[in-house]
């Protein structure tokens, strides 16, 4: 039975946050309705910040939800399961990470027929890089469908500011993986930028192995070959295959003492990437919290919230690996940055 | 009156006038002084005070840095947070880390190695880990360890240029001065329109009733609006004149009663009017001019704070959004400033003889309010253009309502001094604005000061519902106005185009191109700070009000009036052309200080210079028209003024655009020379000067 790989928990807020939320008594101050909702999450890789900014914020709300989770295990193939099991189910609302689960669950805007796709329950995405390039919504004012949500990119042209204040940009390289729509969409914009600021954009994707899967061995080969030309600097791009890789990514890049910049929190935080301007995910899971707020208590339709990313980011800096590399942050960075040491 | 009445009064006058402005101004002078010592005396401890504070962040930066492990020697980007905290900070004249021996690690760009690296090296040990501070050559320094965990690391020293504490007492100094100078102005308004409003008027008038009725004269009463004792001594008058005509009156009824004769020496007394029935008793309506000199005083004052600053304010707002040079289109909304000033004096003037002067002053000055104020909030280009010519429309109906009003409540016989007292008004309130909206504006930004502006309008605009009426003096009723038909009759006289063209509109276009426009421009570029723009522009004013009437009448008894116009006008254009050689703020100060002193001097001749060649005209249509017509056709020069130099900046650059100003007067000064050449001998004889104040 293929529901018997399927991580099927109910379980309630406080599991995340260390207290049960069913049952749980709200303030009586409160003017928010009682009633509790039923959520049905879907995260990509488990619970991580992004869901945990989610489910905190609706909490401080006292909004009371009941909880189902749905994991991908980083597994597409288990999505059209969960479709099938989010209709059986018919909670209030489905709350999906990244845009592989959010295309997944909901199709893009031109084809997502009713019987493949959810269409009637509200869905709010968080994590998508970019809505509307990977098809998922036609504006970021609507979606002009039944889901809304929260993106944490930071505009590519902030990035590139944050990396001019680093180095004087003249060559950039940049490891991708080209089967992931996010990573094509940022490596496009990288080009158009190289040519209006006028620096040397050095691409590396990542080789296809016999599965068509992109193949995880490929990465010490693609980073000598990008090393080789002598980039001042590597962008790691919001790319699920870097996030889940970022380690040995890192490692191979940092073995050359060249620089990392990252799209995305993980690969600082857990892949030892110097350096990124980045949205952190704790905070864009209350964005999108915020967004589920909308559409259970003030009864917005989904296509009327539009699609936001936060307006502040953090410029994150890896302490352990401006030390291997001798590369410190300037002091006009070193005073504004989040340092990890 | 006699003479030496009249004399002495003045004296009088003059006298209390004189020791009260001395009264203040010595007691201004005084609290200026010792305010100026203890500045003097708190500048260095709260400089040392601000290094250190600003030390402390820049120190607390580095230890933190330290403390996640960054070699002192190897912190990145140390120049360049110093430079942003020296460009934030122009007291500081350098900043330098330096190890624990005082070896320069970094240093700010600029920084004075030969003078103050050995004594960092000398300075410094080990042992010393507290703040220090103390004279390094022409600096003040301040030095602050860096301590991470007990460790020390090196030194942050921050130094303020000696220079820097000079200048800025030095800058404290002239805003003293300016205030000072302001003061008096303002004090001289202000007891004049106390003095003359409240006591010296009632005293005038009474010596005068005193006069007559020891002659015998009890027909007229005085229509008294002071309520002092004065006032109260006069309505006694009144009441004592009244019941004289009353028993007069009785005595009259009584023997025409009894049909007895009346006695001849008081049927005289009847006949020859010295005594007057009650009802047939004439009530003498007093000037009120000396009020509306306040007014004037006090609305062109705040009016023109602005002025030292507004190319600025404008810069400010600029988005490269229309086809037209960034010069060109900042010029734009100064011109419209000036085109909307003239087109409601052209229009206001007919408007406020129909409707009476009151209402469109106070409309003016309500318009000016709102324009100020909506100016402060602009936040483009077009939405300053209409709040300023807004304002600009208040500008010119007040100033034409004002000089109305002079004219309408003085004797025929004054209204010549009344023009001359709405311009002293007029010239000593922009003279005390420029400089005060320098001063301001440096203190507490651009925007606040329109704010304040606009408060002095309310203020104006309060007073002036309050305390003007509507009634005149003279009950001539007037024709309005009618400017363009008297335009014409002026146009077809050649010799007054050549006077316009060749005289007066090129002043105007350098008042409003160069002095009101190009300076503050020229000056920022220099960085000469907001109160020295001010007092620049001052200088142009001060030359109008003091130098010019002095010099004209000086001069006026050597040469004759056309020859000393022509020289003056050359030697003014001179000014410029040295000016622009120099190309310096000292050779600009000084380049605006001679054209004014030369040109100031040229004015009062201009206007005489009309009325000559315009005699066939002043015989049609009076003098006071031939004058207003001729000043506001001259606005053309307003208009043209920025607009000619935003092209010539535009095109040419600062430098040469003031050439092309002295160019542009010196032009203006031949063609005069030459369109008169063949009536030379017209000139030959003075030009009778008792035209002159109109």
């Amino acid at each position: 039975m293929r529901f018997v790989n399927i991580c099927f928990l109910v379980i309630l807020v406080g599991l995340i946050t260390g207290s049960p939320v069913c049952g749980e008594t709200t303030s009586p101050a409160t003017e928010i309705e009682k009633d509790t909702f039923s959520i049905v999450m879907v995260p990509w890789r488990g619970i991580t910040d992004a869901e945990k900014g989610f489910m905190d914020y609706l909490k401080r709300q006292n909004i009371k939800v009941e909880y189902t989770i749905l994991d991908v295990k980083k597994d597409k193939s288990l999505l059209p399961g969960y479709v099938q099991k989010i209709k059986e189910i018919k909670p209030d609302l489905v709350y999906v990470f990244g845009t592989s689960g959010a295309v997944g669950l909901c199709g893009t805007k031109d084809n997502h027929p009713a019987d493949k796709y959810i269409t009637d329950i509200p869905v709010v995405f968080n994590i998508v890089s970019v809505p509307v390039k990977s098809g998922l919504v036609a504006t970021l004012e609507t979606s002009e469908r039944n889901i809304t949500g929260a993106s944490h990119i930071v505009p590519l042209d902030s990035q590139m500011k944050a990396m001019q204040s680093l180095i004087n940009l003249e060559s950039l390289g940049v490891v991708y993986n080209p089967q992931e729509k996010n990573a094509l969409v940022a490596v496009a914009g990288l080009e158009k930028l190289s040519k209006e600021i006028g620096f040397t954009l050095y691409k590396a994707p990542f080789s296809i192995g016999p599965d068509q899967k992109t193949d995880p061995a490929s990465i010490p080969s693609t980073v000598k070959g990008l090393a080789e030309k002598k980039p001042q600097m590597i962008y790691l791009p919001s790319d699920s295959f870097l996030v889940a890789n970022a380690k040995s990514v890192v490692a191979e890049i940092s073995s050359y003492k060249i620089p990392s910049f990252s799209a995305t929190e993980v690969p600082i935080k857990k892949g030892q990437a110097l350096t990124g301007l980045v949205s952190r995910y704790y905070n864009v899971g209350q964005l999108a919290g915020y967004k589920a707020e909308q559409i259970l208590v003030h009864k917005k339709a989904p296509k009327d919230i539009p699609m936001e990313t936060l307006s502040r980011f953090s410029f994150m800096f890896n302490m352990t690996t401006a030390k291997q590399l001798e590369f410190y942050p300037p002091l006009s960075v070193l005073k504004v940055a989040e340092i990890l040491e | 009156m006699t003479d030496s009445d009249k004399q002495s009064s003045k004296r009088g006058r003059l006298y209390i006038v004189a020791f009260s402005v001395f009264l203040i101004l010595a007691a201004s002078g005084l609290v200026s002084f010792l305010a100026m010592g203890e500045f003097e005396r708190v500048l260095v401890p709260e400089l040392d005070k601000k290094s250190y504070s600003l030390g402390t962040s820049v120190q607390g930066l580095i230890i933190k840095s330290v403390g996640y492990g960054i070699p002192v020697d190897k912190l990145n980007g140390v120049r360049e947070y110093f430079d942003t905290i020296l460009n934030e900070n122009p007291e500081l004249k350098y900043i330098a880390l330096t190890d624990k021996v005082g070896e320069v690690l970094f240093t700010s760009s600029g920084f004075p190695r030969k003078e103050v690296s050995a004594f960092f090296r000398l300075s410094q040990n080990t042992e010393n880990k507290s703040v220090t501070s103390g004279t390094v050559d022409k600096f003040f320094n301040t030095s602050l360890p860096i301590i991470q965990e007990g460790t020390l690391f090196g030194f942050l020293h921050l130094g303020i240029s000696k220079n820097f504490v000079r200048n800025r007492i030095k800058e404290i100094g002239y805003d003293i001065l300016t205030v000072l100078l302001i003061t008096f102005l303002l004090t001289f308004e202000l007891l004049l329109l106390t003095f003359s409003g409240l006591i010296d008027g009632p005293i005038k008038q009474l010596v005068a009733r005193f006069k007559s009725m020891g002659k015998g004269r009890f027909a007229n009463t005085v229509n008294v609006s002071v309520k002092n004792e004065f006032g109260r001594i006069h309505q006694q008058l009144n009441l004592i004149t009244l019941e004289i005509g009353r028993r007069l009156q009785d005595i009259e009824q009584a023997c025409s009663s009894s049909n007895k004769r009346l006695p001849e020496n008081i049927a005289e007394i009847a006949k020859d009017n010295t005594i007057a029935y009650p009802d047939s008793i004439q009530e003498i309506k007093q000037e009120r001019l000396i009020e509306i000199r306040g007014f004037v005083f006090l609305f062109f004052f705040s009016a023109m704070f602005p002025a030292s600053f507004l190319p600025l304010y404008i810069g400010e707002l600029y988005q490269p959004n229309l086809p037209l040079s960034k010069e060109l289109v900042l010029s734009l909304p100064f011109a419209l400033y000036y085109v909307f000033t003239a087109l409601a004096i052209i229009v206001g003037g007919p408007w406020s003889e129909k409707i009476g002067r009151r209402k469109p002053m106070i409309v003016g000055a309500l318009l000016n309010l709102v324009g100020y104020v909506a100016t402060a909030y602009a936040t483009d280009l077009i939405m300053l253009t209409l709040c300023y010519s807004t304002a600009a429309i208040g500008f010119g109906l007040v100033m034409v309502s004002c000089q109305g009003y002079a004219v309408d409540n003085s004797t025929p016989d004054k209204k010549a001094s009344a023009i001359a007292m709405f311009w002293a008004g007029f010239f000593s309130g922009t003279l005390c604005g420029n400089g005060i909206g320098g001063i301001l504006a440096e203190r507490v930004g651009y925007s606040n000061v329109f704010f304040i502006a606009a408060f002095f309008s309310l203020v104006v605009a309060v007073l002036m519902a309050r305390l003007i009426s509507e009634k005149k003096i003279s009950d001539d009723v007037q024709e309005p106005e009618s400017f363009f038909p008297n335009l014409l009759i002026l146009l077809r006289n050649a010799r007054f185009l050549s006077i316009a063209f060749g005289l007066s509109i090129p002043a105007k276009i350098i008042m409003t191109g160069f002095i009101f426009y190009l300076t503050p421009k020229f000056l920022a570029l220099q960085d000469v700070s907001q109160s020295n723009i001010g007092r620049v522009i001052m200088i142009y004013s001060l030359m109008f009000v003091f130098a010019g009437p002095v010099v004209s009448r000086f001069f006026e008894r050597l040469v004759t009036n056309f020859k000393f116009t022509f020289l003056f006008t050359l030697l003014s254009g001179g000014a410029l052309i040295w000016a622009a050689w120099m190309n310096n703020i000292i050779g600009l100060v000084i380049g605006i200080a001679f054209y004014a002193f030369f040109r100031s001097s040229c004015t009062a001749s201009s206007t005489a210079l009309i009325l000559e060649v315009c005699k066939k005209e002043v015989d049609a249509i009076g003098a006071a028209s031939v004058i207003a017509v001729a000043s506001t056709f001259e606005r053309i020069g307003n208009i043209l003024g920025p607009i000619l130099s935003g092209l010539m900046i535009a095109y040419f650059g600062y430098q040469e655009a003031i050439a092309g100003y002295g160019l542009i007067t010196i032009a203006g000064g031949i063609f005069l020379m030459l369109s008169f050449f063949r009536h030379w001998f017209f000139f030959g004889r003075k030009i009778s000067n008792n035209l002159e104040g109109a």
